[in-house]
């Protein structure tokens, strides 16, 4: 099944447009650092991003399922492979795993070993507890919302933080069976 | 040989990153680092503005050796955002291209720490990393 995905993320990339990975970067630092001149504390900073990832999380779903061709989930397990196979390289380009599943599948670690939102990104000490790349959770929880699947979505290591990997945990809130014929 | 300093200035010639190999001299290299200013100006008028060659550009940025002191040589490279990158040797034979893929890669490694989005302009430069990098950069010599 992990193979079947794979090979779906790399089609997906093929087919999406592509842009400069610097002019990405330097908007979205600039994003950040405008937050920071709006918010100031990196605790607000943290939650504005997240909310401006759920924004576009529900509006990238739609994209998402129309250009990767997926079919439907049979479990939370085949939506975090997915997540991290499929979506992770068709949106940036890299391959991301899922790890330390929860005994009961309720939850996973999203692990991204390179990530192009930190490329020349160096945190000062004052930000020290701004999770840079939150964006990326506001994401993650809007697009499974709009599946009717809740969800809980923390950052958990960012290299930007000195760890070497960057890592977010998603855990499974609750299913709404209601639709779920017709989506996943 | 011995890269003895290196600075980097900004356009308004505010300093914006010094090493000095001997914290000792360093007013004395910060001395001679100053002095190098009237140089970067003498030379820049010299760069013809109606070259046609594509490589004249990296070329025109490096300045070479700009003049001497008692014990040491002084290089220079201005960028075309008026950064000046200043290195200061010991009194010792380098080729000219070894020196000029020096400033090159202190041009690649300026390039990269500006790129940063918490990096404020024109303030001087405060990142670790940087400072690793340009240690990183001598020790290969």
């Amino acid at each position: 099944m992990s193979k079947l995905y794979t090979k779906l993320g790399e089609s997906a990339w093929t087919k999406v447009d592509k842009i400069n990975s610097e002019i990405f970067t330097l908007t979205y630092g600039e994003v950040v650092n405008s937050l920071i001149q709006d918010y100031e504390t990196s605790e607000e900073v943290n939650v504005q991003l997240d909310e401006m990832g759920y924004s576009i999380g529900i509006r990238m779903i739609d994209e998402f399922l129309a250009i990767s061709e997926v079919e439907q989930c049979k479990s939370f397990r085949d939506t975090g492979e997915i997540l991290a196979k499929v979506a992770c390289k068709m949106y940036l380009g890299v391959d991301a795993v899922c790890k330390y599943w929860a005994e009961d599948d309720s939850a996973f670690t999203l692990e991204l070993k390179k990530n192009p939102f930190v490329d020349f990104v160096e945190l000062p000490q004052k930000y020290k507890d701004l999770w840079y790349c939150n964006i990326i959770c506001g994401i993650i929880r809007g697009s499974l919302e709009t599946l009717q699947i809740s969800v809980d979505v923390k950052y958990q290591k960012c290299v930007l933080r000195g760890h070497n990997t960057n890592e977010i945990r998603v855990a499974l809130k609750s299913i709404n069976k209601e639709n779920s014929s017709k989506k996943n | 040989m011995k890269i003895v300093s290196i600075a980097i200035l900004g356009k308004k010639n505010n300093p914006l990153y010094v090493y000095v190999s001997n914290e000792e001299n360093k007013r004395k290299f910060e001395y001679i680092i100053h002095t190098s200013l009237d140089f970067f100006e003498e030379k820049v008028p010299l760069i013809s503005p109606l070259s046609k060659k594509s490589t004249q550009n990296q070329n025109d940025m490096y300045l070479g050796h700009l003049f001497p002191t008692e014990d040491y040589k002084v290089y220079g490279y201005l960028t075309n955002t008026n950064y000046k990158l200043v290195c200061i040797i010991d009194d010792s034979e380098i080729k000219e291209q070894e020196m000029k893929t020096l400033l090159n890669n202190l041009h690649t490694i300026l390039v990269d720490t500006i790129c940063n989005p918490f990096y404020i302009t024109d303030e001087p430069i405060t990142s670790k990393t940087f400072h690793l990098k340009i240690l990183d950069l001598i020790g290969k010599k």
